[in-house]
């Protein structure tokens, strides 16, 4: 049979950081002009 | 129907009472009582109620008159802060001249408000009274309770006084459910699941509302994904090892500090302990995930969208 | 074939990409409908980015929400990667 490695997990932790900043006002504006693309008059939708 | 009985003390015409009863009103758009009594004023439109009050004068000699007024009221729908909602009862019995003042606590009652953040079941026990200057009148809130997010929200002893700033209300959270809150800040590829309960300590200052060092907890465990489409995130470049780490984390330990300004400034500060259990058998991670959002615009954007969808079902309905 | 008729009759649908796709493939003429939409579509989309000074990924996927949740009863959205009937 071969030799089953297992691997303990290292013991010291990972550390991530992460910063996000979230922008909601351009959402907004981008679903709002995005009305003009996504609608049956620009004939694309 | 409105039906008026006075009574006086004999000859002298100086002693006296008057009750103004009133059964089952009929309240709608145009004829919104409950707007003139409710201060500070509500943007509050009714479409379908009903108001059942009894109003009473008191005069008699050396005494200021003396009003008191008993109101039972019961709208079936209508919209709160442009928000519709159904299932409004409003009981107050208030002294109201010569000063304004609760003789017990009111109570309101919500069945439903949806808004871009639905609320259910919202029971809240206030009492009104007036400073003296006759400035705005000073709102306690007792109790109140309500559901949110598959979880309860409550406030106890909570004072709203424009008058005397720096009051403070303690907000509890009880088991709610994260993935609806994560999702509504649609941050891109971020899901987070598990239940948290917490506190948020909040201040109404002139400024306004303010929360300084909320804190929300894990109750058990849960799971969080982050792949965002773009491969950096705003401001910090994700490793390789972070984003294959950040696949699929289960967390044993979540904790979340918030903070929030009067202009809207929202921080979350998210640390997790967990594990990706696919990397490197399962090594522990530790993630501090620090988001920075302005809670206006998003309840604005939310607010857009969803009048969008629903003015969307309304449209699509008429049509069908 | 117009793009409303391709639509009505089931040949294409949205899909979150915030692009048109084939529901059933292998139709030359649906195929280059198609394709001359999501031209048309993604020079709009790059505008859009532009002006906000947002990644054109970004503006796609909302573009995608938008037209899935648009997408009238009896028309196709692709959702988890499978063509369902709205």
């Amino acid at each position: 049979c071969s030799p089953t490695v297992t691997v303990a997990p290292p013991d010291k932790p990972i550390t991530i950081n992460l910063n996000v900043k979230i922008e909601h006002e351009i959402r907004v504006k981008v679903e709002k002009e995005l009305e003009s693309v996504i609608n049956p008059e620009s004939g694309l939708f | 129907t409105l039906r008026a009985e006075c009574t006086q003390a004999g000859e002298d015409t100086r002693k006296g009472q008057c009750t103004v009863r009133s059964e089952g009103l009929q309240m709608d758009a145009d004829r919104n009582p409950l707007a003139l009594l409710v201060e500070p004023k509500l943007p509050l439109a009714l479409h379908q109620g009903t108001l059942t009050f009894s109003l009473q004068g008191r005069w008699q000699p050396g005494a200021p008159l003396a009003l008191d007024l008993e109101l039972d009221g019961k709208v079936a729908r209508g919209t709160a802060f442009a928000a519709p909602f159904s299932g409004l009862v409003v009981q107050q019995r208030l002294h109201l001249l010569p000063a304004l003042r609760s003789i017990t606590a009111g109570l309101v009652q919500l069945d439903k408000l949806e808004g871009p953040i639905p609320v259910d079941q919202l029971t809240m026990h206030t009492r009104f009274t007036a400073p003296a200057g006759g400035q705005a009148p000073v709102v306690a809130i007792e109790r109140a309770d309500a559901a949110l997010f598959n979880g309860k929200i409550r406030l106890a002893n909570c004072v709203y006084d424009r008058g005397n700033p720096d009051t403070a209300c303690l907000v509890r959270l009880d088991d709610l459910d994260l993935q609806p809150i994560v999702a509504l800040q649609k941050v891109d590829g971020l899901t987070v699941t598990g239940r948290v309960s917490g506190q948020l300590p909040l201040r109404f200052s002139p400024q306004g509302v303010r929360i300084h060092q909320g804190r929300v907890e894990n109750i058990g465990s849960g799971l969080i994904r982050y792949h965002p489409a773009g491969n950096t995130l705003e401001g910090s470049p994700l490793t390789v090892y972070a984003r294959n780490a950040l696949e699929e984390l289960h967390y044993q330990r979540l904790t979340a500090h918030i903070d929030y300004l009067p202009d809207g400034t929202l921080t979350v500060a998210l640390h997790l302990q967990g594990q990706n259990p696919k990397l490197e058998g399962g090594r522990a991670v530790h993630l501090n995930l620090n988001t920075e959002q302005n809670l206006l615009s998003l309840l604005k954007s939310l607010q857009y969208s969803h009048s969008l969808s629903s003015e969307l079902d309304r449209t699509i309905r008429q049509h069908r | 074939l117009d793009l409303q008729t391709a639509k009505a009759q089931g040949l294409v649908g949205e899909t979150p990409s915030g692009y048109l796709a084939q529901v059933q493939s292998g139709n030359g003429e649906t195929a280059q409908l198609v394709h001359s939409i999501n031209a048309q579509r993604k020079q709009e989309y790059e505008k859009i980015a532009q002006r906000n000074k947002t990644s054109l990924q970004a503006v796609e996927q909302l573009a995608g929400q938008q037209a899935m949740d648009k997408t009238p009863g009896g028309q196709y959205i692709l959702v988890n990667g499978t063509w369902t009937k709205k």
